[in-house]
């Protein structure tokens, strides 16, 4: 016996639903973003490895070159 | 084992390298070729334009790396938005919103192509959540990963451009042009061999008992064919590919072992194309082909033993895994799975024999470069094989220098720190989880279920498989607490990034080298004595950084 689509039966478990908050939503979204801005730091870090650190590498357009 | 049992074990391996060896020339050259094409589909323009990308605009690393992460950090936001509004989205099954901490660790664990899933899947995410929001990190998380190795080689390829290409045309053209052409493909293959595809939801059917049993669907072929194709290996349910829904046939596992495999082992030849050499392209594949083979022959050879009290009284090691399969088709499957990054089990690692467990562990402590993630595995073993210059430099007196560039203190501190930044999140997970007294109380007492050397293996293969991007698990293991969706998060993050970070900044250092000319003094890396000594590092940096904790896991629990 089919069920109608987006159902589900009683029967199958879940986990019950948990006490919705809006400040662990907060914390998470900040974990998110201060995780990613770490690694940014480390690259940061990176870029003055020395001792023959080297600078960024000017832009240059290839004009459709290939690509390597 | 007998006659019949070794030959049904010898056939399906047989095939296995026969076809990986007949797509490693087509699917290496397509992939160099989709990477070094200066043409643009129609549809890669209009994406370009939708989204502000001039294509033929350069990138330095940093600019690059600028991209990864902002394409990235989105991607989580979204996942994790999508399913803290699950309840509200259409076609959620009537499954409620997902919880905060949970929501945080699967879509990090998407995102960064690990698939670690501390949830139940058909009983937790509705077909919206699971189509727009993890199947699509299941395609561009695989194509954020080749397109770091496609800027790593062209670090190697380039003549002092200084840049890498250009992140988001490599992203938009490993989506368009190879992994979602041949997941359809992939997916016919699939429903072919049995494995549903659907929209039914829940089915409640009469079993032969006169019972009722409810069935869970869905469109599973489509999900699965990225899933092994990217190397995600994130299950539509919660028994992975033990599923018979998702693998119902020892053909069906073979084919998943082939498409999980495929792309890692073309991308050495993509890169041997690329760098204009592809006697190096068959180095890389020599020492990764080896280690592969060395560790599933082990790891099959000590499940067949059936070691331990259990299987011993058993006759066979046959706990946690499919009748469908048997020791053999799960060890093979294991064996893939941990040496790519694509953490899909159709065996339950727990139940595997003690030593017989360790070696999936120890395939993703060696990195997982054999062959290794799409993308990751490529630039895992490149970092390794810069390390073995390097090292082949100083034991012979020649100046390390490998493919023509020269590999100076910088590319040498870049390569060491990346080999420290999986071990270190490993580690430091794992001692956190037993040393902070709240937190061992809680994984103590929720988390492990099975108490003694075993728990404390399943908190370090959690670990492992996060801090690699695997996402296989130890099955014994309630990860779904604040403190391991969390602690997995962090790593899963840290040790998807950091390495990508310092790999295109090593890129970044190549590319503004020109190419010295080998001579005489100059150490040949295309040759066997140059695979072995590969190889060797390998090993050597994963038995000195792991041989202590592995000593007092699995080795302990094998050996006493």
């Amino acid at each position: 016996m089919s069920r109608a689509l987006g159902t589900r039966p009683a029967s199958v478990g879940a986990a019950p639903r948990q006490q919705e908050s809006p400040v662990l939503d907060l914390i998470y979204i900040a974990l998110t973003l201060a995780l990613f801005a770490l690694v940014g730091l480390v690259a940061k870090g990176v870029e003055k490895l020395g001792p023959h650190a080297r600078g960024s590498a000017h832009r240059e357009s290839t004009g459709g070159a290939e690509r390597l | 084992m007998d006659a019949a049992t070794i030959w049904l074990g010898v056939l399906p391996v047989a095939t296995l390298l026969l076809v990986l060896a007949l797509i490693y020339r087509p699917l290496g050259d397509y992939i160099a070729h989709i990477y070094t094409s200066t043409k643009d589909l129609v549809v890669e323009r209009g994406t370009y334009r939708l989204i502000g990308v001039d294509p033929r605009a350069e990138q330095t690393w940093q600019a690059y790396l600028r991209g990864v992460l902002v394409f990235s950090v989105i991607g989580v936001l979204f996942v994790y938005a999508l399913q803290r509004a699950q309840a509200v989205l259409p076609y959620s099954l009537g499954l409620p919103a997902v919880p905060e901490g949970l929501s945080f660790n699967t879509a990090v664990s998407f995102v960064t192509n690990t698939n670690w899933q501390s949830y139940s899947p058909e009983l937790t995410l509705g077909y919206t959540v699971q189509l727009a929001g993890l199947a699509v990190q299941n395609f561009v998380s695989a194509a954020v990963g080749i397109a770091v190795a496609v800027a790593l080689v062209r670090g190697f390829a380039s003549r002092r451009s200084g840049t890498l290409g250009n992140f988001w045309v490599d992203l938009v053209r490993g989506v368009t042009r190879l992994l979602l052409p041949l997941s359809i493909v992939a997916a016919i293959g699939l429903l072919i061999g049995g494995v549903v595809q659907n929209v039914n939801g829940f089915t409640e059917v009469t079993t032969l008992t006169g019972g009722t049993q409810v069935l869970p669907g869905g469109p599973v072929a489509s999900q699965e064919a990225i899933k092994e194709l990217g190397t995600n290996g994130g299950g539509f349910f919660n028994a992975n590919s033990a599923h018979p829904f998702e693998n119902p046939t020892p053909w069906t596992n073979l084919f998943e072992i082939v498409l999980l495999l495929a792309i890692p082992v073309a991308m050495p030849r993509a890169f041997g194309r690329m760098v204009g050499d592809n006697r190096q392209g068959y180095a890389i594949l020599g020492a990764m082909a080896t280690i592969a083979i060395v560790s599933i022959s082990v790891g099959s050879w000590l499940e067949s033993l059936g070691l331990g009290t259990a299987p011993e009284l058993a006759g066979s090691a046959m706990e946690g895994k499919e009748q469908r399969f048997g020791i053999l088709g799960s060890t093979l499957f294991g064996g893939a799975t941990t040496l790519t990054s694509t953490g899909a089990v159709n065996s339950m690692h727990d139940s595997y024999t003690a030593l017989g467990g360790m070696m999936p562990m120890l395939n993703m402590m060696l990195g997982e470069v054999a062959p290794g993630g799409v993308g990751s595995g490529l630039y895992g073993m490149l970092i390794l094989a810069v390390l073995a210059v390097f090292v082949g430099g100083l034991l012979v007196g020649r100046s390390p220098e490998y493919l023509g560039k020269k590999l100076g203190p910088r590319e040498i501190k870049l390569a060491s720190l990346y080999i420290l930044v999986t071990p270190t999140l490993v580690l430091l997970g794992t001692a956190l989880s037993f040393a902070i007294p709240a937190v061992r109380s809680d994984v103590e007492s929720v988390s492990i279920w099975n108490p003694g050397i075993h728990g404390m293996s399943e908190v370090l293969y959690a670990f492992t498989s996060a801090a690699n991007n695997n996402g296989s698990a130890f099955a014994g293991l309630t990860a779904n607490t604040p403190w391991l969706n969390t602690a997995l998060g962090v790593a899963m993050v840290l040790g998807r990034f950091v390495p990508i970070v310092l790999v295109l900044a090593l890129a970044g250092s190549l590319a503004r080298q020109s190419v010295t000319p080998s001579t005489v003094g100059t150490l040949p890396t295309h040759r066997p004595q140059f695979v072995g000594l590969l190889v060797g590092v390998a090993l050597i940096v994963t038995a000195l950084t792991y041989f202590p904790v592995l000593a007092l896991g699995p080795l302990a629990e094998g050996l006493v």
